[in-house]
């Protein structure tokens, strides 16, 4: 009884809080009719399947990149594997189109710039952070006895190739899946290098026309695309069910001799692709005046951007535990219903979302939630609870239900189960799950710039505002506070588990 | 749950202490590096708080116009403070403004003032050509964007977004669709390249990039006050020529508005003279509209510059009608 109404009010605050506010302006937007003739149009067309294109490759080449630096960082003893790790995250903690500005001021007005290369180059930057923190997560999940077993019969190539790899797929269709939509939805770096993707197409209805109807229109083709990859995953994932333990102590492979070589290769990778244009824009940070001006004016909205993110991930963990139950049981039979429309909230456009809420939630009854920072919580639920459902989901369903059932058979009832063997042996996942959560609740400027109750700016959006017309050496100040704001949560957090373990 | 209780009831609570009736809440598309500090300066001299909204640039975000539109039946915003004309007729269309004659718009000329007193302009922009100081010729007209001589050389902002349409807008209410449509297809001929802004424009110019850009004089002034080898001209200042497109600042009553009698005190204050004189030394130089403001030397007075003459209503009516053609172009 505890469970079915602890599901029920799970499902419907998710329901309340998400779902309904985007009912409600579907329902008034298409109530007095509407017209398809915004679709016919060849260019229309011709920039959705460019798009498709340009996505598809963003998401192969981030996810191939993403597993084999997942691999070399975390199963090879490689030296600074953590500053690696660490350097080629930052480019997915502040806004892209301060990554695009960051290449503008390096070769200034290129042709090869401008277009689909700048556009393709942060975009791969950015995006390279999910499959690499997705492949180390998985690969220090794969019970090294499955490697053991198999090097006495193979080299490490035949391992990774037969045993780690297929059991680290999960993480492999869900770093595509993920990188695809957020690539397909972004439009900044499009417009900054001039490139014309579908997802500019709503953003210009909204920003230009101030046509509700149409941008909202012009969304749907993003989300059935997006539900249609999650069939996809669906299907490869139910084709590839493969269990594997919680372990501490990874099987290193041995480099010794291709130590160097592996070093300066990583080395400079990760100059070129992260280093190169946080550098350019940041040499101009090097002036202290500017620096303490940003460090001054950005104390306050530092302080707001932690707290709602720190908030904002907690909670998208534990919604994100509850909704992953929810699918992966199947509770109350809507498993693969919930599955695809968190998805879809996840692919739809951060603006219309943003709309949404204020359309259902800026009454004078919900004031409370509409002029405070709840309506900020609400949008990071909306938009990111997929991300982490879908992790976690994972995990959970490699945990074998015998173990389950044994507690049960012992007397223990179903909190005490999740509490002392579901959440235990989900520990190392939901802290991976928190620590992505983090990145993206601290990124995110178009939902809060929408909803933010007046004078409670985060620094994202601080930066946005003073990217206009504000001193260039006092953005950079800005952005570096952001970046240093970002990791040292990281790394208290990775000192933490490093004492535990 | 006993945590999400508590964050729920915190933030609440939040919300609720902070019940302060002395405030007046402002939506800003005005650069906040440039109306922060007129806002604080009322604050001060008030000791009414300001709660402030600000816009980034209209082609990085979809900032408070759509915020202001969809709050439509429950306003938050007391009052707007946009940086050009077009907006405010866009809110009055849909009906979210509320008429307000202040005492200090008297003295402001009647082209920068809504007829019935929903918006009213101060502290303008001009649409001007920034040039590289190394040019041998340099453009005096926007029609030398389609001179062959400037081939290549050129840089405009997106025509979709900010001022930048409404100058084209104004262009087609003063040549004509025809007319217009053919300089709009001549831009590409002569390989003028499309920034995603004036300021990007700008910093087109200042590196080098481009030879000239038209863009807001604010973002020239900006440049040429942090010492960047160019030049401002003001286009089409001859006797036959159009004149320069000027860009007021709009502020205007939100229809609903929580804290009238405050947002009427703001409205007033910012279209005082000493705010115009304030917006005119700071980096943004924009001139003001009340006759007799003290003046830094870089700026020409609004009665020493050649105008475009145009009804901001007509243009913001051609602007939507145009936006198709825009989008295509």
């Amino acid at each position: 009884m505890f469970k079915q109404t602890l599901f029920f009010i799970v499902v419907s605050f998710i329901f309340c809080i998400s779902f309904l506010p985007l009912l409600s302006i579907l329902t008034s937007a298409f109530s007095d009719g509407f017209s398809l003739d915004i679709f016919y149009s060849s260019s229309l067309f011709e920039s959705f399947k460019r798009s498709m294109l340009f996505s598809l490759l963003v998401a192969s080449s981030t996810t191939l990149t993403g597993v084999i630096l997942g691999m070399i960082l975390a199963k090879t003893k490689l030296s600074y594997s953590k500053l690696f790790t660490t350097i080629l995250i930052i480019p997915i903690l502040i806004p892209p189109y301060i990554i695009a500005l960051g290449w503008y001021e390096l070769f200034g007005r290129n042709e090869f710039l401008f277009g689909f290369f700048g556009t393709f180059l942060v975009h791969f930057s950015i995006y390279l952070p999910i499959p690499l923190l997705l492949t180390i997560l998985f690969l220090k999940q794969v019970n090294p006895k499955y490697e053991n077993a198999a090097r006495l019969f193979t080299n490490w190539r035949g391992v990774l190739r037969y045993i780690t790899l297929p059991l680290i797929s999960p993480s492999i269709v869900l770093s595509f899946l993920f990188v695809f939509i957020l690539s397909f939805s972004e439009y900044s770096v499009a417009n900054f290098f001039r490139y014309k993707l579908f997802s500019l197409e709503s953003f210009v209805q909204f920003s230009a026309f101030y046509d509700f109807k149409s941008a909202l229109l012009l969304s749907l083709p993003l989300v059935f695309t997006a539900v249609i990859l999650l069939l996809f995953e669906q299907y490869i994932l139910q084709k590839n069910k493969f269990k594997f333990d919680s372990s501490y102590k990874i099987e290193y492979i041995k480099i010794n001799k291709y130590q160097t070589y592996l070093f300066l290769a990583m080395l400079i990778f990760v100059s070129v692709i992260a280093l190169t244009p946080l550098l350019s824009l940041f040499a101009k940070a090097c002036d202290l005046e500017a620096f303490e001006i940003a460090l001054h004016k950005s104390y306050e909205p530092l302080l707001r951007t932690l707290f709602y993110s720190f908030l904002g991930s907690f909670l998208l963990v534990v919604f994100g535990f509850f909704a992953a139950f929810i699918i992966e049981k199947n509770i109350f039979k809507i498993g693969n219903i919930f599955d695809t429309s968190l998805i879809a909230l996840f692919a739809m456009p951060s603006t219309i979302i943003g709309i949404s809420l204020i359309f259902f939630f800026n009454t004078p009854y919900t004031n409370f939630i509409y002029m405070t920072p709840l309506i900020i919580l609400f949008g990071y639920i909306t938009k990111y609870l997929a991300l982490t459902s879908k992790i976690t989901g994972i995990k959970l369903s490699q945990i074998p239900n015998s173990v389950i059932e044994a507690a049960q058979i012992s007397g223990a009832s179903w909190s005490q189960t999740i509490l002392y063997i579901t959440l235990p042996l989900l520990k190392k996942t939901l802290l991976i799950t928190w620590l992505i959560a983090f990145i993206f609740t601290l990124r995110e400027n178009t939902i809060t710039m929408l909803v933010y109750p007046p004078g409670y700016e985060t620094l994202p959006i601080y930066i946005v505002t003073q990217m206009a017309n504000g001193k260039a050496e006092v953005i950079a100040g800005l952005s570096i506070i952001m970046i240093a704001a970002a990791l040292l949560p990281l790394a208290v957090l990775g000192m933490v588990t490093k004492e535990k373990s | 749950m006993k945590f999400l209780a508590s964050v729920f009831i915190v933030l609440t609570l939040l919300s609720c202490s902070k019940k302060d009736e002395n405030i007046v809440t402002v939506y800003v598309s005005e650069d906040q590096v440039f109306s922060e500090p007129i806002l604080k300066d009322f604050e001060k001299e008030t000791g009414i708080k300001v709660k402030a909204v600000y816009d980034g640039e209209e082609s990085k975000g979809t900032g408070v116009m759509n915020r202001l539109i969809a709050e439509k039946d429950n306003p938050q915003a007391d009052l707007y403070w946009a940086n050009e004309p077009i907006r405010a007729e866009v809110l009055k269309s849909i009906g979210i403004l509320e008429p307000y004659l202040s005492k200090n718009a008297k003295d402001i000329p009647a082209v920068f003032k809504e007829k019935n007193n929903y918006w009213t302009g101060f502290s303008a922009r001009i649409r001007v050509f920034m040039a590289d100081n190394n040019m041998k010729k340099k453009p005096t007209t926007i029609l030398d964007y389609t001179n062959p001589i400037y081939k290549g050389k050129a840089t405009i902002a997106n025509p979709l977004f900010g001022t930048t349409t409404a100058h084209i807008a104004a262009l087609f209410t003063i040549w004509g669709d025809e007319k217009t449509k053919e300089f709009m297809k001549k831009l590409k001929q002569n390989q003028v390249t499309i920034s995603s802004s004036n300021g990007e424009s700008a910093d087109f110019v200042t590196s080098k990039n481009s030879e000239f850009a038209l863009v807001d004089s604010d973002d020239a002034m900006s440049r040429l006050k942090n010492g960047k080898d160019i030049t401002i001209i003001y286009p089409d200042q001859k006797e036959h020529e159009i004149g320069a497109f000027v860009v007021p600042n709009t502020i205007m009553l939100i229809k609903g508005s929580k804290h009238a009698k405050n947002a009427k005190k703001l409205i007033d204050y910012l279209l005082s003279k000493e705010s115009e004189r304030k917006l005119a030394y700071a980096e943004c130089a924009q001139i003001p509209l009340h006759d007799g403001v003290e003046l830094p030397e870089v700026l020409k007075a609004i009665k020493d510059i050649k105008v475009m003459q145009v009804d901001y209503e007509k243009v913001a009516k051609k602007l939507l009608e145009i936006q198709p053609f825009l989008k295509e172009w």
